[in-house]
This record gives C-alpha cells, structure tokens and sequence, in this order.
C-alpha cells in the first residue's frame, strides 16, 4: 500500500462516487458468488474487499509477491473461485474497507423504526415488562408525536430530508439506496447502489480463560491465515485448542509445514464427532479431507485431549506454557483426581478457538432486524429464503447471514445475486424458481453439514459462568468479568448499558470479540433460559466507522473556507 | 467494590399513592427524583428505558459556559459547581474535570461573533476574557496556529456522560426512590381527586401519585399531550464522534465562535468530537444516521483546532436527541391548568444545567423558594386549534 | 530458502530467559522458500529482514517480535491476535500512521514503531463497584 500516496489524496468528499445496481460487501466465497451471480443477469456489480485478493478467509489468497507455491484444496477451490471472478463482469475493488453504510431510507423520515427491544429489568427495578418471547429486535409502531420537529432547523439547510439526501449524495430520481465509504491504498471514495449483499463472513469467538491475552496466544482462524496466505508458523511449538474441525485442520497444516504440535486440546469428545458421522455423509470431499488431516496428526503422535479446555495461559511477557483439564460436555471443568488432571504443557505459541459467529456490524448499522441462534454461531440477520433482510434492497448470505461454512456460503450467495437481479427486474421470480431449485437443494444439503460443524463449536454457556473474576473480558479497555458483573449488579441489564456503565466494548474493536463473553454474562444474569438470555441482552448498536479509520485519512487537505459550516447556535 | 445492591426496594408493597411520580429518566428527571426523595417524599421515576439512556448518557458531557445561553449563565455557573462537587451530593463519581476553556476564531466574521457573545455572557456572570493566540496556545499548547482570536473561560470541564445513568441509579436507590426502568408511560391523567394516574406498558395496576413530574426530554411534547397539552418542542439531532486513546494531545475544553465544535480529551485518551452537527433521526427512531459529510466537516474542524488529532483514530460516531422549545429557553414549572403537573426539559446545554434546574423545581415542588426563577412553560403553551397547521 | 530465524524478542525478559534454557523445536517459523523478494523493515530502529507479500505482523512475528504494544490500564503486552482486523491487538504506528499490522504488506525500507496504540497516559479508573 502507497501509504504517502494516499496522504496526497483528497478525501471521500472531493472523490467521485460509483454508481452501481448492487454493492456487494466481502469477497468471500457468499460474495463472489453473489456478485458473480447478479452480474450474469446484467446488473452492474462492485465487490469490495479489505484483503488484497478476493477469496475471504477460507480461500485466503497466498500474497501475489510470494512464489507459487504447493497449496491444497483449498487453495486449489479458491484459485478457481477468483478466476471465475476476473471472467466476470463486475467490478472487484480489493484491498478497499467500507468503513460506512448508508441507507437513504434513514435520511428520509420516518423509516425503518430502531431497534427496541424490553430488557428484563434489573433486579433493584420495579418492572416486570412481559419477555419477548422470541430473541428478535422487532421494530416497535411509530409513536404518534406531533412532527413539528421535522421543520428546518434555524434555518439549517439539510434538516429538510430531500435535502440530505442531496446532501449525503443521493441524487433525485436515483434508484440508488445505499451509499458506501472506503479507504484503501487508492484513497477514500464511495459506492452508490440500488442493492446491498451482505457477505461480511464471520468473528471468531475466543472465550476469555486467564492469560489469553499474552503475546503468543491467537485464534485458530488466525493460524489459518498465517498457515495459507502468509506461510507461517504461529509458533515453534504449538497447543492447538478448541472446538470444531479447524482444530484438525490447524494442527495439520502445523504439521505439514514442519512445526511441531504440542498438543491438541479439544473441547468435544469422540462422542460428539461421532453424532457429526450422518451429516458428514452429506459432504463425502470435505469429510475425506477430514480424514487426512486426522491421520497426519496421528502420524506424529501429537497428544490429543478430548474434552479438555484451556485453565490457563502462563507466561509474563508472552506465552511459555499452557495448562489444560478435563471438561465435561457442557464445557465445565471436572476436577477429577488423578493423571487425568491438568497438566501443564510447554509451548510459544497457542492457537485456541471457540467457533464462529456472524460479522454483524453492517446489519447492526442499517438496522436490520436480526434473531439469535446458537447454533448458526449467534446473532444473525433475519433472511427471506432469497437472502432477503428486513431492510429494503438488503441482502445477507454467508457466514454474515449464519454460520454454515463455504460450501452452504457460496450457495447462498449466489441465491442472493439472483434475488438481486429478480428485485432489479432482470428476472421474473417465476423463472428464478426454476434456477434456484437446484441451488436450494445443494445449499440444504451444505448446511446440513455446516450446521453440525456450528454445533460441535456453538458456545458452552458453563465456560463463560467458569472465567475467573480477574480475568480480563474486554481486551481493548481491560475490563475484568468482576467488573462486568459489578456493573450488572448495579443494574446494567442490556448490553449497551453495560458498555456504558463499564466501557466494555468501547474499545478499538468495537466490541468484536468481548461481544459473546459480555453478552452471555448478562444473559446468565438477567434470567429466563440461555438463549432467551441472550435475546434480552441484546447486540451492540451498530456505529459507524465499521472499523477505527485514521482521521488524518478522513480529514485529508482542506481549506478552512471550505468547510461546510451549519449556521451557528443562537447565542 | 461492594457486590451488594444498596437499597433494593423492589418486592416492597407500592404505596397507596406516592408523593411524586417523574416520567423519564435523564438527567432532569433522574436528578428532580433525587432531590425529591431525600426530602422524604415517595417517589417513583419511571423510564422507558435504562435511566439516562438518551441525552443524558450521549451527551459529550462537557460542562462549559461557552455553549451555554446567555440567558441560562446563572444557572449554569450554579450547576457548575454541582458537579464540580458531585461526590458530596451525588456520592458517584462520574469523572467530572474542571478545567479552562477556549473558544476561536479562525477569521474576522468568527472574531466579530466571538467578542460580542463572550460579552453577553460575561455581563451574565461567566468569567470569559477575550486573548490573543499566542495567550491562547499558553493556555492551550496542543492549539494550532490558526485561531485570530479566543475567549477564555475558567469555568469550563467535563465529565463521562456515560456514567450519568449508573452514578443516579445507585443514589436514587439508596435515596429509597422506586425505580421503573424498561418501563414505557402510556398515559397520565387526572385521577378525579386532585392527583394523577399514570398509565404503565405491560400491564399492571396505574401509579397513584398526588404530583406529576414529566421529564420527557425529546419527547416531553407527548408526555404534555396526555393532559391535553400542547407543549411543542423540536429535535435536534446532534452528532457526536470519539477518537482511539492517543497520547496526551490537549488540556482543555476546546470550542468555537458560531458553537459548532467541542472538543475534550479525557483521562483515558480518548477524544470526543461534537458540536451540535445535525444527523438524520427523530422521536421514532432516535439518532438514525450520520451524513458522511458533516462527519468529515466535523472532524476536519477539529483536527484544524488541534492538529495532533489527526494522528487518532475514529472509532465511533453517535447521535443522540435534544429538545429545543420554541425560544430555545427551558420548560421548567408547573404545568398551568394542571394543578400538581410540572415540567422539566428543553434545557439547552442541558447536561451542564440539568441538576441545578432539577433542583430550583424540586424546592419549589417542596414549597420552598427556589434560589433562582424558573421557567414556567406557559410561554410556550399552544392552543390547541393550532396543531394542525404546526404541521 | 528462508534466512535462520534471529530469535531476537524486544519483549523477552527474565522470565522467558530462564525457558529458554528448556528444550525447544529449533525451526525458523517461516515455511518453504516460495516466498517474494527480500525485503528489509526498520522496527524500532533496528533492521528486520522479511520477504515482499507478507504483513507486518507476519514479518515482526518471524522475527520473533511477539509483542506489539502495552494494554491501556494493566500495561501489559500484547501481541497479533486475529490476523484479520478486527480484534485491532496489532495496530502500531506504521509509517508514522497507526494502521493493524496485520492488514498491512511489508515495503522496502517501512518504517515501524512497536509502541502501542498511542501510548497512553495510564487511564484513570472510574469505580464500577
Ligand atoms: C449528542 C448530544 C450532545 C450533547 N452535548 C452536551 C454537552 O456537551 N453539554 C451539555 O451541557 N449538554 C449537552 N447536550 C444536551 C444535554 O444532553 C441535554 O440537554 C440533557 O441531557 C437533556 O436531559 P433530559 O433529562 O431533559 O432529557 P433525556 O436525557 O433525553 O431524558 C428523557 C428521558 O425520557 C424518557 N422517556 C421518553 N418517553 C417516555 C415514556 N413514554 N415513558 C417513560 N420514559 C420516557 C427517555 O427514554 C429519556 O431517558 C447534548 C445533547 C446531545 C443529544
Ligand atoms: S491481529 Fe487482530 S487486527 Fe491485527
């Protein structure tokens, strides 16, 4: 990236905008399906990207500078995925992160209502608000106050919503209902677009345990990355931790590079991979690629430990050793006696990863009406069998719209595109039924299979009712679980309020990976079954940036005379 | 930390009546509860969402004369100095800082601007002095070298606004109020024997109360409609933005002439951008979305104040919902025609002002003299045959 | 073929000293030579080799660099955790700009600065309890 380059550049304000019929976001397989798909019925289609290469997390792009070198399947099925991409039409700008979303709807007044939903109240209030029955942010009526509010402001010339919508770069009799912001390596710039797939793939959730955040310990999403795009080992010696297949897959491609496994430390039992065996059926390839790995690890006699956590991480300025016990099922430590109990096992580098959940944070901003579901990996998006959000001209697919892994995401994605394109009024839906037949039935199919995997990893409640009270929860703003339930105590009982009461959240991942162990602390608290919990605890409320941006970036070079200064507040 | 909850009220039997129900829990009517219940009164505050939710837990928290109105300088200064002691008669701590404050100019209209406002608003009482930059960067070292002209105040600072909620909801509980949070009002109305029924989502019997205390802040124009009174107030939808920690950049309260920038560093790093930039929002859906440009404008005012910022990063932007009457001066007092029916809201500044005007309203629901004169919203009461073409 | 890993850490200290003394698998981390042109960091002042195509945070952990910053409150080290931007545990002043070094290639000559997130004043607490 030409960092000195992109200084020189004015900013999103001066940049000329795209004008597209569809903005597709992540270039995983959900999005370069989705893309693809639109594009072949003639819509005009961008795709963007953070990463420098289309392909998303599982089809990780080696760097274009390295060498070709040997890849696997994987890399074998993204290679073709983004060559089907360049003999497409649409418009790939990589290396380009949206780090805004707007809908014209929201500029326009009233719309799509907020989200509100009835928290339980805390135990010190006197309310007793009747359960939402379902986890779902349903928008509440519009209330009947008077609308005089809606008159221009002193005079403030945007206050009126047609002008905002001039203002914001909506122009009259534009089809256009969302608008995009980037920064890239090119500069800042914006998309303007009739539809909007969601395609955002997943977080990895990584529950606190003590010691987590010591250099050397990563997510097993993150030793994919190093292992497939930038060839590297996460460590000289590595415990591989967790639940789901991406521990066998870890662990080999460890092995395969020539770095040693210490151990791998494995939430389930064989008991349940083995209720996994009738879904693997469904996908033979992807079972059989299983079976490879699993036999690479017992070549090199790695020590497995089925239904074992990680107690601890030790080590003072990074990671030296890992301590590990027995779980049971549900994930809470048995304190057996005995040579079963934890052991400590030396290691520099310890990969731990506790599943999936969807990247929410697009949906979150647009207000798109979501549900939980544990077993799709958490909050998602509410879909219509096309992909079809809550908000106008929105679609979700992938991993972002529930977690079911890369086959059931490129399936979905591509029923997305043509949803785009029946909504475009390229296709007559009767006719589009007809296409997608044989995509739903491959995409049941995948999910079946998807749908095992989330369930092996879908979060244990007891493991985060076992985090120690000291134990940091919030990484970015150290917040400990004692702090979290201080605050719950003293009456926080919805996840923003605990963000306001403890700053957990706050921080410059936005909430990206306390958001589970947060959420699920309060749920445990404020009653009614986990899941229910969950529902009343809430999501955090989606804020632009989607990601922390430089505001030098964001400023960029102006003249004081060019501001756009509103009239000034009376005095 | 004590894990205990202080006084949980809740499970007691209501009263029969209560002295005082406040409807809405922000700043004003959190602080009115406050104050009327350790003057011994029953009181129940009912919000329809966590206490200090809206305004007055997004707010940018600072604590400043030179946004304040002219008009409102007494009271401010006096709630000034409430918060400035908060931990006395608060008992939680919301990070308040007292610090200096400066407002520039950055060209000769603004200075014009700048002079006469700091004028009025010192002849009102504020401790504001006009200086030039090179004072002014003394003052401020992280200043960039483009304002003509600043004023000064002593009195200025700022607290974390997203504290407010926690620091009154464990004051008002060991003060013995009834809390109702998640609790939407539906209704209030006479209840034929000189009080008032207040209606409750989700069921459950009415409160009784002998004194009606609506604190609605953005949406006291519907809470006054439940008596058939027609209160307008408008919505401000003001946009805020808060940058990653950065190292120390700024030690004071920055703002400019025309009011359109505020600007703190707080303790931890982080810097907060506001300045009454609007965004698209409403009663119905709050703070709804941010117009890319205003945003840039904002921040690029910001970064031209001080230009360390620029090497931060944003890592959130809200925006949050202010009443605004229509002389843009408080609605505070009693609801005329209503005999026990007051009003508390449509505070400009109303963070900074919030306590003291709870206060002059609880002395006078007390029967006592208020220390200053209110704001009786008679002023601002419409006819009812005129709502339509308000339209 | 991948130069010999030189072990150097900015961030070992005592403790991790007295480890080292145990026995450890001794392989450079970087895997097979298909990898880009030689390239070389400036991290901290001192130079640190890498290869064109991979990340900051690759190239520093190859190094060895395992720490990155300090955390704001407890101060205590912190290192790449997601390797996909979105945990922000990597951010550092790269080209004087603070940007995840996991998102971002390595250039010829880059100038970085593993020193936090903005080194911040140590915060001020606000009680919870
Ligand atoms: C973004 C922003 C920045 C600001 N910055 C500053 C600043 O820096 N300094 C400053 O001094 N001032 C600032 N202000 C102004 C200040 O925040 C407000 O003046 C003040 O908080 C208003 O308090 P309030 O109690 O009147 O209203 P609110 O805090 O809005 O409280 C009203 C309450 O009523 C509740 N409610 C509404 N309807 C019902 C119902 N039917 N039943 C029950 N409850 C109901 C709401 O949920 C809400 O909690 C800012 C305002 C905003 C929006
Ligand atoms: S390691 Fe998480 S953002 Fe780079």
């Amino acid at each position: 990236m030409d960092a000195s380059g992109r200084r020189d550049r004015p900013t999103s304000v001066t940049e000329p905008a795209r004008i597209a019929d569809l903005a597709v976001v992540g270039a995983g397989p959900a999005g370069v399906e989705a893309a693809v798909a639109a594009a072949g019925y003639g819509l005009d289609v961008v795709l963007l990207d953070e990463l420098p290469s289309a392909g998303g997390q599982v089809y990780r792009a080696a760097p274009a500078a390295f060498a070709p070198g040997a890849g696997g399947a994987e890399a074998a099925a993204g290679a073709a995925l983004r060559a089907r991409l360049a003999a497409s039409p649409v418009e790939v700008r990589a290396g380009e992160g949206v780090w805004s979303v707007l809908a014209r709807a929201a500029l326009r007044a009233p719309c799509a209502a907020p989200e509100r939903r009835e928290p339980s109240p805390p135990p010190d209030s006197e309310a007793r608000p009747p359960r939402a029955a379902p986890a779902r942010t349903a928008p509440p009526p519009p209330s009947s106050a008077a609308a005089w509010d809606r008159e221009p402001r002193r005079a403030e010339p945007g206050a009126i919503s047609g002008r905002l919508e001039e203002e914001a770069g909506f122009l009259p009799g534009s089809a256009a209902r969302f608008r995009l912001d980037t920064l890239g390596a090119g500069g800042a710039g914006s998309v303007f677009a009739a539809g909007l797939a969601l395609c955002p793939g997943a977080v990895e959730r990584v529950l606190p345990f003590p010691g987590w955040t010591l250099p050397g310990v990563m997510g097993l999403a993150a030793a994919t990355i190093l292992l497939k795009s930038q060839r590297l080992l996460p460590g000289r010696r590595v415990v591989v931790a967790g639940a789901g297949p991406l521990l066998a897959a870890v662990a080999a491609g460890i092995l395969k590079g020539g770095g040693a496994v210490a151990a791998v430390v494995d939430l389930n039992g064989p008991a349940e991979w083995l209720r996994t065996v009738p879904r693997l059926a469904a996908m033979p390839r992807l079972a059989a690629r299983g079976v490879v790995w699993l036999a690479r690890i017992a070549g090199a006699r790695v020590p497995i430990l089925f239904r074992h956590s990680i107690r601890s991480a030790l080590g003072s300025e990074r990671l030296e050793a890992v301590e590990t016990a027995p779980v049971d099922r549900a994930g809470r430590w048995c304190d057996r006696r005995g040579r079963d109990a934890g052991r400590e096992i030396e290691a520099d580098a310890l990969v731990v990863g506790h599943g999936l959940s969807p990247a929410t944070e697009i949906g979150r901003l647009l207000r798109v009406e979501h549900e939980f579901d544990r077993d799709r990996g958490g909050w998602r998006p509410v879909t219509d069998e096309w992909g079809r959000t809550s908000v106008a001209g929105c679609y979700a697919a992938g991993d972002g719209a529930g977690v079911l892994g890369a086959a059931a995401a490129a399936l979905s994605g591509r029923i997305a595109g043509v949803a785009a394109a029946i909504d475009a009024g390229r296709l007559a839906s009767s006719t589009a039924d007809a296409h997608v037949r044989r995509l739903r039935r491959d995409h049941a199919r995948a999910a079946r299979f998807g749908a095992a995997m989330t369930r092996l990893t879908a979060l244990r409640p007891a493991m985060v009712e076992a985090i120690p009270p000291d134990t940091i929860v919030c990484r970015c703003e150290d917040v400990t679980r004692q702090e979290i339930d201080a605050a719950i105590t003293r009456g926080a009982s919805e996840i923003n309020q605990l963000k306001h009461f403890t700053r957990c959240g706050m921080g410059p991942c936005q909430g990206r990976v306390c958001a589970e162990a947060a959420a699920e602390l309060l749920a445990a608290r404020i009653g009614g079954d986990p899941d229910e919990g969950r529902g009343a605890a809430g999501q955090w409320t989606g804020r632009a940036p989607l990601r922390p941006v430089p505001m030098d970036a964001l400023a960029g070079r102006f003249d004081y005379e060019d501001l756009p200064l509103p009239p000034p507040a009376p005095p | 930390m004590s894990a205990t909850p202080s006084v949980a009220s809740a499970g007691t039997p209501l009263p029969a009546s209560f002295d005082a129900v406040v409807v809405g829990g922000g700043i004003h009517g959190c602080a009115a509860a406050l104050f009327l219940s350790r003057a011994n009164m029953r009181i129940a505050l009912v919000e329809r969402g966590g206490l200090c939710r809206e305004a007055s837990g997004t707010n940018a928290g600072t604590l400043t004369m030179q946004m304040t109105r002219a008009a409102l300088i007494p009271y401010a200064l006096e709630a000034h100095r409430m918060w400035a002691s908060a931990a006395d008669w608060l008992g939680h701590d919301l990070g308040v800082t007292v610090c200096d404050g400066l407002s520039l100019a950055f060209t000769e209209e603004e200075a014009a601007m700048l002079e006469a406002r700091a004028a009025r608003r010192r002849a009102a009482g504020a401790p504001i002095e006009i200086v030039g930059l090179a004072a002014a960067q003394r003052i401020e070292p992280g200043l960039s070298a483009h304002p003509i002209l600043a004023s000064h105040c002593r009195v200025d600072g700022y607290a974390s606004a997203n504290l407010t909620g926690l620091a009154f909801r464990r004051a008002l509980l060991e003060a013995g109020a009834r809390l109702f949070e998640h609790t939407p009002a539906a209704g209030a109305e006479p209840d034929g024997s000189g009080g008032y029924l207040v209606r409750v989502a989700g069921g459950g019997p009415p409160l009784r109360t002998r004194r009606l205390v609506l604190c609605g802040g953005a949406w006291l124009e519907e809470m006054a409609g439940w008596l058939g009174v027609r209160l307008p107030v408008r919505v401000l939808v003001n946009q805020l933005a808060v940058t990653e920690r950065l190292a120390p950049a700024m030690r004071t309260v920055i703002g400019v002439a025309s009011g359109l920038l505020s600007l703190k560093q707080f303790g931890n790093g982080t810097a907060v951008i506001g300045g009454g930039w609007q965004a698209a929002g409403d009663r119905d859906r709050g703070g709804a979305a941010l117009v890319p440009a205003r945003l840039v404008g904002n921040l690029r005012l910001a970064c031209h104040a001080i230009p360390a910022l620029r090497g931060a990063r944003l890592v959130r932007t809200w925006a949050g919902l202010e009443a605004e009457t229509r002389d843009a001066l408080p609605a505070v007092g009693p609801l005329p025609g209503h005999p026990g029916a007051f009003v508390c809201g449509g505070v400009h500044s109303g963070f900074t002002s919030g306590p003291w005007m709870a206060r002059l309203l609880a002395d006078r629901i007390l029967g006592r003299e208020p220390a200053m004169p209110l704001f009786p919203p008679d002023r601002l009461i419409e006819a009812p045959e005129t709502c339509g073409d308000a339209r | 073929m991948a130069p010999e890993d030189t072990g150097t850490d900015a961030g070992l200290d005592a403790r991790t000293r007295t480890c080292a003394s145990s026995p450890r698998v001794s392989t450079a981390l970087r895997i097979g030579p298909a990898r880009g042109t030689p390239l070389t960091l400036l991290v901290d002042g001192e130079p640190v080799p890498c290869f064109a195509g991979e990340t900051v945070a690759a190239a520093l952990l190859a190094s060895g660099r395992r720490r990155l910053r300090r955390s704001p409150r407890a101060q205590a080290p912190r290192g790449a955790f997601c390797l996909m931007g979105s945990c922000q545990e990597c951010v550092i002043r790269i080209d004087g700009r603070l940007e995840p070094a996991c998102l971002t290639e390595v250039r010829d000559g880059l100038v970085v600065e593993c020193r936090g997130a903005a080194d911040p004043p140590p915060v001020r607490r606000l009680p919870v309890g």
